[in-house]
């Protein structure tokens, strides 16, 4: 609580340890790599279905996640790459999954936009706009009436603070004190729609106070600062002060899914946004510290590098679920 | 090497996809990364990128023709087989300890056009 994230990040990141702020970079790199692998496996039509990708947003994810604990839980979206690779999910089990693979996260019945995996910390990603909320309050609501000292972090888009779950989500964590952090990445457009068409007043933090809690917005590129407000709002939520509503301003760099060439955004906002990438702004910071070299660096992005090689060529090869195991998981 | 590049399904519906433009000429150095050619979907215009590094060769297809998903649309050499086809990894690389797993035996080849849930949908057997 006492973290002043208003001063420069050069000065506040000397505060870091050093493992945490590489183990930081490695997840943050990974993402980026893996949805860079992933867009040519589509082009190439290897991969089956379609793919929502998060460049650009790759430090919501990571600051979020490296907040919380391991038995911490979050909900995702149908772009939920980044989300699971950033709670702990292996490329390798990704990349089964993305290949329809039995030994992906989800057996291979979910693909691209259920990635999960509950033993991390991760339900399914939901790919109902704003499906999650109500869910992430009912998982809130179990931990508090389990007396259970665990959060949920909760991701959507600002698409999904039109939709009516957002409204019935947000109130019942209020009501009852839920230990939600709701995740709101503002990427200014929901699928090709932008922000300001649709609302009024374009500070969705500011919704919070109208259900009668906290709301922050943050620069959601900027990696230590998410990170930071995302440690303060898990803290709350633990001490039982209810839900928090954290508004991440970031930026999509891709379409909105692989069909989506992106020609609503406007040239000189992509540049102003591409001039400001979360992984060379954290790059920039880490490199200011005496302990951390581009070696380091280096070292981290091929480790990465192969991690990701060795999965797709793993799950080029890997078998597809079984007719026998159709109906096996299904519930209703 | 020769390196067929096939057109993806940009649409994803499968549906064929319109050529617009090269953006390339034969004889051209190509980088993965690189938009080689503009097609038309039945939503919108988008730019087709390589998935290798290499030098275009031949173009399989002209302006205005509507091509098949997974059809093959140009031929590109590639020169240095250890730049492709993933990512690169930087130099120098460490000794990274990876998970012992012995990779699943290959399920045969499916049918050409047969995705997984065709296969599945042909071997469900009707309610009885």
């Amino acid at each position: 609580m006492s973290t002043n994230i208003s001063s420069e990040p050069e000065s506040r990141i000397e505060k870091y340890d050093r493992d945490l702020l590489l183990r930081l970079y490695e997840r943050i790199i990974l993402i980026r790599q893996f949805e860079e692998e992933v867009k040519f496996l589509f082009l190439e039509g290897t991969m089956p279905g379609t793919i929502h990708q998060c460049h650009g947003q790759e430090a919501t994810a990571v600051g979020v996640c490296a907040a919380l604990n391991n038995d911490d839980f979050i909900t995702s979206t149908f772009r939920g790459h980044g989300h699971a690779l950033a709670k702990g999910l292996t490329a390798r089990e990704m990349l089964d999954e993305l290949f329809g693979a039995a030994t992906g996260c989800c057996k291979g019945k979910g693909g691209s936009m259920h990635m999960g995996n509950i033993e991390k910390g991760m339900i399914p990603g939901i790919a109902i706009v704003g499906g999650g909320i109500p869910i992430a309050a009912g998982i809130g609501l179990a931990f508090k009436m389990r007396r259970m000292p665990q959060v949920v972090a909760c991701f959507f888009g600002d698409g999904a603070v039109a939709e009516g779950a957002f409204h019935e989500g947000l109130n019942m964590a209020a009501i009852w004190d839920l230990p939600v952090v709701f995740v709101c990445e503002n990427n200014l457009y929901g699928a090709s729609t932008r922000i300001d068409k649709v609302m009024k007043n374009i500070k969705i933090s500011d919704r919070a106070a109208g259900y009668g809690f906290r709301g922050e917005t943050v620069d959601g590129n900027d990696l230590l600062a998410v990170y930071e407000a995302s440690r303060r709002a898990a803290q709350e939520c633990r001490m039982g002060q209810g839900p928090v509503l954290l508004e991440l301003l970031t930026y999509r760099r891709t379409g909105h899914s692989r069909r989506d060439p992106c020609h609503y955004q406007t040239t000189d906002e992509r540049e102003a946004w591409f001039s400001n990438d979360p992984i060379e702004r954290f790059i920039k910071i880490l490199l200011t510290r005496s302990d951390i070299g581009q070696t380091d660096l280096d070292l981290i992005q091929a480790k990465v590098g192969r991690e990701i090689t060795d999965a797709v060529e793993q799950a080029r090869r890997a078998s597809q679920p079984a007719t026998d195991d159709l109906l096996s998981d299904v519930y209703a | 090497m020769k390196f067929e590049m096939k057109m993806p399904d940009l649409a994803t519906t499968d549906s064929a996809v319109k050529v617009l433009n090269w953006l390339v000429g034969i004889g051209s150095p190509i980088r993965r990364g690189q938009a080689v050619i503009e097609v038309e979907t039945d939503k919108a215009t988008m730019e087709v990128e390589a998935t290798v590094n290499g030098t275009l060769v031949e173009k399989k297809c002209e302006p205005s023709a509507q091509v098949g998903v997974g059809e093959v649309i140009a031929i590109i050499e590639i020169e240095d087989a250890t730049e492709n086809p993933s990512s690169p990894a930087p130099q120098p690389a460490p000794s990274v300890q990876v998970e012992n797993t012995p990779a699943p035996a290959p399920l045969p080849a499916p049918k050409k056009s047969e995705s997984m849930f065709a296969r599945n949908r042909a071997v469900r057997k009707p309610p009885a």
